[in-house]
């Protein structure tokens, strides 16, 4: 079965600037894809050529099977898209947002449902513009859901939430993901993509410099390491022990043995560590 | 397309600023055409203070139609007269002017105008005093006076300011409403809220048609509602129909032109200004023929406001306004199709 989502070779310039050059990934069905990097970097604009609203100058990008370049109106009725701009229409309520974008899907929705699942129960009738940065970012979330996609393009789904809402929508992130859907899920968020990702990709400059689960990309660039912190001794000052050494199991093992120690724990890379050791430069 | 059509129209009505423009419009320029003079005053009405030939002047209001003449007596009395512009010239005579007439003295008139009086019409009633003076004196004008009328006499039936501007304020009438276009397609511009709908199965062909749409019936019932107000509506009300709709067609095209380059309300609004001012020319010439060049013929509101002007002032029909109309429609779809192109390349 092809993949939901396909780059193959994408370039896109805009003038003399290359945003996006020649991009390869793609997307399984019923995969989380973490697509970091920092602003510029042309994560923007790949989204937008895997959505159909820019045409690549050179390569194919494909959702669904479909040609977005050519036939991206036979794939949108299964595509969801949250933007990272609240384009939502201010002056209607969220029921009405909802059931505008419905209609263009021309599907049928329990309005309420979507809302309360996004926790905008109740809030419906209440004009957007009302609304808190945090309630338009939930029903942006909703907005995306109302055609049940098989595909989702998700930019900075969490952005603006605090904990509670975050975990929320990342809960519903998997649930949809477990329903079958893809998800192409845009973030600054280290974290966020750690947690919801089956893998992630770093775009840096218009490239994709790296590809690959996030245990795999931590194996791959972090460090293997045993760090222990000695009683008596503040955060920061423990020692670190390199699992390719052939002395450290002994060590470990006579560390145990005189329980002279506070914590001890595997030391793993941070995607962000990995992303500023691939790219030179941070988020 | 008919959530799009409904989305645009109840967009439209929630947005403060369009509405009140949109019922200020509709509101304030038949209230103005009704308040405006719906007659052109074609009697001249003289004061006179002239002791002594207050009769002579009397029989000589009484013998034209064109002139009424009214005494005063004393010169502060006539003064205030023609100060509240209750005559439009005061013309002052002293008490022992004929006896000074018939000795061959050049005895003096005192002509007293309101500064409001333009240059020819002191100039033609000095003319006319200077003729009253010979009768006065007993004498007969040295010529005979004939006079022909080319074409239909007007005197009588002169068309009114209010109705020479008629086809100004339906342009404008039209034109304003691309005011409340803009504002909704910049606003969607603005928030992104354009691209929401394009990632979905809604091609820019509907939504540039939905627009088209939500555009030109606004316009046009706008332009209708304001003609049935200025009770314009029984002259020649197809042609009427077909010139509102092609000049709604206009203003949305132009509606999509200045949304292009306009990064919020305010830009729109600046670009918009251009537009006015440009499509506000040809029925200013309308007005003021003379002031017009052929050159005029380049921007499409000529051929809306020279329509108005002809079915509204000239009483012609469809038959007289169809070059105009064709003309209008072509244009139109030049408008249409610039503003579109340049739009959606913006949407990207």
């Amino acid at each position: 079965m092809e993949a939901a989502i396909v780059a193959d070779h994408v370039v896109f310039a805009y003038g003399d600037l290359v945003a996006v050059n020649d991009v390869t990934f793609e997307v399984k069905r019923g995969e989380v894809l973490g697509f970091l990097g920092p602003n510029g970097a042309g994560k923007t604009t790949a989204v937008k050529l895997l959505t159909g609203q820019l045409k690549p100058k050179s390569g194919i990008a494909r959702v669904l099977g479909f040609d977005m370049a050519k036939e991206s109106k036979k794939a949108a009725a299964k595509i969801g898209v949250c933007f990272e701009e609240k384009n939502l229409y201010p002056r209607m309520t969220g029921r009405g947002n909802l059931e505008f974008f419905a209609k263009l899907f021309g599907v049928k929705i329990d309005a309420e449902a979507i809302l309360e699942r996004v926790g905008l129960g109740g809030k419906g009738d209440e004009r957007v513009e009302n609304y808190s940065k945090g309630m338009r970012q939930r029903l942006m979330i909703a907005r995306s859901l109302v055609n049940s996609p098989d595909v989702f393009f998700l930019d900075e789904p969490t952005d603006g939430l605090d904990p509670v809402s975050s975990e929320n929508i990342r809960k519903i992130i998997r649930e949809e993901k477990e329903r079958g859907a893809s998800v192409l899920l845009t973030t600054h968020s280290m974290v966020e993509a750690d947690k919801l990702s089956d893998r992630v990709a770093f775009i840096n400059d218009g490239r994709i410099v790296a590809l690959d689960t996030p245990e795999n990309l931590k194996l791959k660039y972090g460090k293997r390491s045993v760090k222990v912190r000695p009683k008596g001794r503040r955060e920061g000052e423990e020692l670190e022990l390199p699992l390719d050494d052939p002395r450290t199991p002994d060590k470990i093992k006579a560390i145990l043995e005189k329980g002279d120690f506070d914590t001890i724990h595997t030391s793993e890379a941070t995607l962000e560590e990995i992303f500023i050791k691939v790219t030179g430069r941070g988020l | 397309m008919t959530a799009l059509i409904r989305k645009d129209f109840s967009e439209l009505f929630k947005n403060r600023l369009s509405l009140v423009v949109t019922i200020l419009v509709v509101v304030m320029i038949p209230t103005y055409y009704a308040l405006m003079p719906s007659k052109v005053e074609e009697t001249l009405v003289l004061g006179v203070s002239a002791p002594g030939l207050e009769g002579a002047f009397a029989q000589l209001g009484a013998s034209s139609t064109a002139l009424q003449i009214r005494s005063y007596n004393g010169t502060n009395v006539l003064r205030d007269a023609v100060e509240k512009g209750d005559v439009s010239a005061g013309i002052e005579l002293a008490p022992d002017f004929v006896q000074r007439l018939l000795l061959g003295d050049k005895p003096e008139v005192n002509m007293i105008f309101s500064s409001v009086v333009p240059r020819e019409a002191r100039d033609s009633i000095s003319a006319l005093m200077e003729e009253l003076s010979f009768i006065l004196a007993g004498r007969k004008l040295p010529v005979t006076l004939e006079t022909e009328i080319l074409g239909e006499d007007l005197a009588g039936k002169q068309i009114a300011f209010r109705d020479q501007a008629k086809p100004m304020w339906l342009t404008l009438v039209l034109m304003v409403e691309l005011i409340s276009l803009s504002f909704l397609i910049v606003e969607e511009k603005q928030t992104g809220a354009i691209h929401a709908i394009l990632v979905t199965p809604t091609t820019s062909a509907q939504v540039f048609a939905a627009k088209t749409i939500v555009g030109t019936t606004l316009a046009s019932v706008e332009g209708m509602l304001v003609l049935t107000l200025m009770g314009q509506l029984p002259t020649n009300a197809l042609a009427l129909l077909l010139t509102v709709l092609v000049g709604a067609l206009l203003a949305t095209g132009f509606a999509f032109l200045v949304s292009a380059p306009a990064k919020d309300i305010m830009s729109s609004f600046s670009w918009m200004m251009l537009i006015y001012i440009a499509m506000l020319i040809p029925p200013v010439t309308v007005i003021y023929p003379a002031a017009s060049s052929p050159v005029i013929k380049v921007l499409p509101s000529y051929y809306l406001a020279d329509n108005f002007n002809k079915i509204l002032n000239q009483g012609l029909g469809l038959r007289d306004i169809g070059g105009n109309l064709t003309i209008l429609a072509a244009l139109d779809v030049v408008v249409l199709l610039a503003g579109v192109t340049v739009l959606r390349r913006k949407y990207q």
